[in-house]
């Protein structure tokens, strides 16, 4: 589960926190700067 | 953005804060078009990073409030703050939101003389305020809660909660979109006027527009010495075997604390892990805050050592993860919410790390001034509440650095057995007007 950085606990996948570590993955919420359509098709 | 959109109410920040106001305000007028704008995702700042404690301490000092306000509104504030710790386990459960809330209450613990006698004057201030519930335990009792090594007083409250904030902050953002409520992530706001939040592509224009930023306050357009971003870092272990847990106890789930200057807190996580947290470096330059959260190699040996000292059980378990994140102090360290109807602009934060609870009942009193309704709440002494700004720089990283300093300091002068209180941290708390 753990991200090292020379060994060093690290941010696990871009999650900042443990605690998103070990939840699933979040939905996705579109940007303000595009439509809804986005919630299910485009990346981040 | 294909243009400006339009909303009843904008709220800016989907933290803990913005998304209780959007769960109430949704709930009391099922009609209203709210749209919640984040720069990230939700629960990214203090909300999702935080220690886990639904508490009911105040997020103020309750002596210069009462002396603001009178001492009847501080009590009222106090009682608010304890039915808002019920008030957030009720939401979980009715909305499904599985946050391994277990209701154990706090326990705080004294190491040295020192952090005793500061420990007994604690207890006796809250009977004073009307915590009435909060007692004074002997290290026997204490340690036949959690065996901490070298406890020379405890205290215990059952106002607090464990929880898990991130799966709470989740769950709410999951239930406030069921509700009708628009979230955009990735949509940093830069500027907050009068009817309108301007994101970097478009402007969400609304009547009424909520700040819910806290620790990114400082990044808004002219709010830079608002709130000051203060740092806060955490670890948390690897689970920890069955054998272990029975060296420990710890089977209440308290959440726990000491009464050093440069405090820790910490958890029982529901899978059996600890969570322990404590400042680290307090505060950075221009009031920056982190992106991603990274902790040094220096803060993590400061934690790791905290939490071995106190559970010796504890030497050698591995450390799996380590982040830090911004909380908001006021300058008078009490903190506010409140909406200007002249501009329908509003606020709430400067929670001091104590927003778990404290943000739910903010967002359930700025729903009631959104609404125009005059209730017990809205008569609370932080509503309106203005703490003044901080210093400008480099007096602000100068006074904060040289603070956190002293109290290093300070704890290690009453490590050699003082009774009182180290005058260095006396001095420190003045200047810093730390309650």
């Amino acid at each position: 589960m753990t991200a090292t950085t020379a060994g060093r606990p690290a941010p696990v996948n871009g999650r900042v926190a443990h605690w998103f570590a070990e939840l699933p993955a979040p939905a996705r919420r579109c940007p303000a700067t595009v439509t809804r359509m986005c919630a299910s098709s485009a990346p981040d | 953005m294909p243009g400006d959109r339009d909303a009843d109410v904008c709220v800016v920040g989907a933290g803990l804060t913005g998304l209780w106001t959007a769960y109430y305000l949704k709930h009391a007028d099922p009609g209203l078009r709210i749209t919640v704008l984040e720069a990230e995702f939700a629960g990214f700042g203090a909300s999702g990073r935080n220690g886990g404690w639904a508490s009911g301490l105040i997020p103020g000092a309750r002596d210069r409030m009462a002396r603001a306000y009178g001492k009847p509104a501080v009590l009222d504030w106090q009682r608010a703050m304890n039915e808002a710790v019920d008030e957030v386990i009720g939401v979980a459960a009715r909305e499904g939101i599985d946050a391994g809330i277990v209701k154990g209450g706090t326990l705080r613990v004294a190491r040295t003389p020192a952090q005793a006698t500061r420990l007994r004057h604690k207890v006796e201030q809250d009977h004073e305020w009307g915590v009435a519930d909060s007692v004074l335990l002997t290290p026997a009792e204490s340690v036949a809660r959690i065996r901490i090594d070298g406890v020379t007083a405890a205290a215990f409250t059952p106002h607090c909660a464990r929880l898990q904030p991130a799966a709470l902050v989740r769950g709410l953002a999951d239930t406030v979109e069921r509700l009708g409520v628009t979230i955009h992530e990735k949509s940093p706001v830069t500027a907050i006027e009068p009817g309108r939040a301007i994101t970097a592509h478009g402007t969400v224009r609304a009547p009424v527009v909520l700040r819910a930023t806290e620790g990114f306050t400082a990044s808004l357009k002219g709010l830079r010495r608002t709130w000051l971003p203060m740092n806060s870092s955490m670890i948390v272990t690897e689970p920890l075997p069955a054998r272990i847990w029975r060296e420990i106890g710890w089977e209440g789930r308290e959440t726990l604390g000491d009464t050093a200057h440069g405090h820790m807190y910490a958890q029982r996580t529901a899978d059996d892990r600890i969570a322990i947290g404590g400042r680290g470096v307090p505060y950075r330059f221009g009031s920056r805050t982190d992106h991603e959260g990274r902790v040094g190699e220096r803060t993590i040996g400061q934690l790791t050592r905290t939490l071995e000292r106190m559970l010796p059980q504890t030497a050698g378990a591995r450390v799996d993860h380590a982040w830090c994140g911004v909380l908001a102090v006021p300058r008078d360290w009490s903190a506010t919410v409140g909406l200007d109807r002249a501009t329908g602009l509003g606020w709430a934060g400067g929670y001091v790390g104590h927003g778990v609870t404290s943000t739910n009942l903010a967002a359930r009193t700025l729903t009631d001034l959104v609404l125009a309704r005059d209730t017990r709440l809205t008569r609370l002494p932080w509503t309106g509440h203005a703490p003044g700004t901080w210093e400008p720089e480099p007096f602000r990283w100068l006074g904060v650095r040289g603070l956190y300093a002293a109290y290093r300091l300070a704890d290690r002068h009453e490590a050699g057995g003082r009774v009182r209180t180290s005058p260095i941290a006396t001095i420190a708390d003045l200047i810093a007007r730390r309650p």
